[in-house]
């Protein structure tokens, strides 16, 4: 662990946009991450080539326990109150389509926007997606083209089958 | 498309991994052949796409803000280990007053009134007094069920529990059970070593604060008890003060790496 600052840190830029993609929520999306890397700390071996995917599922498993604990007593009143969680990224020219873009985005099942997240944004490879979430690689395919399509449907309009993952 | 020898269909796994300009050569002729025959399939992907860039587009601020000072990794590791090294020697603090004392009541690092901690160390001496000595259901689920174990366990105590490992201190896991109390259900994991030597760690998730550290001896039983991360954990064993401290430190060791 003698260079775990080394080792851990470049990992860190993706671990917050993943965190504040999911959370939509600058601070919570670094309690997520410090939480993340606490856990890393505590372990003897991280390896290199497979922290990123090792550290996102930590963060995803976080998250997903952190959202079950949140739905079970809800502290804050989370029915339809998305649209005062998007933040405004500080962007220069994007900040308007940004802001429309994960807003659109937050209307997808946790699950589609997690394959979508981790494929499309993180860029890991089918394997180490169904290494993060846990499931089967069959799963993570069939997942990531309903989460498409679901996607596109809801940049068009259509508000259907939301909230409705198998 | 009336192809008869053709070797794999398309599947939507091919068209996801098109779109993610992921296709081995091989498979990427065929797809593309069947994007051409199919111009409504090549228009949905092309719009997949479309709204991927976008959506990594709108994160691309995120990943470029500078890292918040309480991100850095090395002064977290420094807090860790200075944390880790306060528990051991609050531990010590503790058996050193208890070395010359009687047995009895439980020795504190910060003496408190009768409360949650104290009541969960109750317990946890109850079930060891009960289970330890049981030579036929001496655990509800056997370790060789590891899996089913933790599984059961995490579920009914409606968080993660994984058996800690001490085959390393020659503490071999024989399996776990459910014991109740007037709060929510806790787990009492059981080892034994070569001698036929058993030791309990108790687990009960608690509202507590803080973490603090207890220890008490009862006859030849000798209990480590604290609480820390919404835990009440405690080893109880038939076995020296040096053995039992060796036990809790890498039961605390281990819950720490797991998570909580």
């Amino acid at each position: 662990m003698r260079n775990a600052a080394a080792l851990l840190e470049p990992h860190i830029p993706a671990l917050r946009r993943y965190a504040f993609a999911l959370t939509r929520d600058h601070a919570a999306a670094d309690d997520l991450v410090q939480d993340t890397l606490e856990r890393a700390l505590r372990r003897w071996s991280v390896r290199g080539e497979t922290a990123r995917p090792w550290l996102l599922a930590v963060l995803h498993n976080l998250f997903v326990d952190g959202a079950r604990a949140r739905r079970r007593r809800p502290l804050h009143g989370r029915l339809d109150g998305h649209e005062t969680d998007i933040a405004v990224l500080p962007g220069q020219d994007g900040a308007m389509i940004s802001r429309d873009m994960l807003a659109q985005f937050s209307g997808l099942a946790d699950e589609h926007q997690a394959v979508l997240l981790l494929v499309a944004v993180e860029g890991l490879s089918y394997a180490d997606v169904a290494t993060v979430l846990d499931v089967p690689i069959g799963t993570v395919m069939s997942r990531l083209s309903r989460a498409r399509e679901a996607f596109r449907r809801l940049l068009d309009g259509e508000r259907v089958g939301l909230r409705r993952v198998k | 498309m009336t192809e008869p020898t053709s070797p794999q269909p398309i599947g939507d796994d091919d068209l996801m991994a098109w779109v993610d300009r992921r296709l081995p050569p091989a498979r990427q002729a065929m797809v593309e052949a069947y994007l051409t025959a199919h111009p409504e399939v090549a228009d949905r992907l092309a719009r997949y796409r479309e709204q991927d860039a976008a959506l990594a587009e709108a994160l691309r601020a995120k990943l470029e803000e500078p890292l918040p000072a309480r991100l850095r990794v090395a002064p977290m590791l420094a807090q860790q280990r200075s944390r880790r090294w306060a528990w051991v020697s609050r531990a010590a603090a503790v058996l050193l007053l208890m070395s010359g004392s009687a047995a009895g009541g439980w020795v504190a690092h910060r003496a408190a009134a009768p409360d949650p901690l104290q009541n969960a160390g109750a317990v946890a001496e109850a079930a060891y007094a009960t289970f330890a000595v049981e030579v036929r259901h001496p655990v509800e689920v056997r370790a060789d069920e590891g899996a089913h174990l933790a599984q059961w366990l995490s579920n009914r105590l409606d968080r993660p529990v994984r058996p800690p490992e001490l085959v390393a201190l020659g503490w071999r896991l024989m399996g776990g059970r459910l014991v109740p109390t007037t709060a929510a259900p806790a787990a009492l994991l059981m080892y034994d070593d070569d001698r036929g030597t058993r030791l309990t760690v108790y687990v009960q998730p608690m509202t507590i604060e803080g973490e603090e550290f207890r220890y008490r001896r009862d006859g030849e039983v000798r209990t480590i008890l604290w609480s820390e991360n919404h835990l009440a954990l405690a080893v109880t064993g038939r076995v020296s003060r040096e053995v039992l401290l060796q036990a809790a430190q890498r039961v605390r060791a281990e819950a720490e790496r797991n998570g909580s």
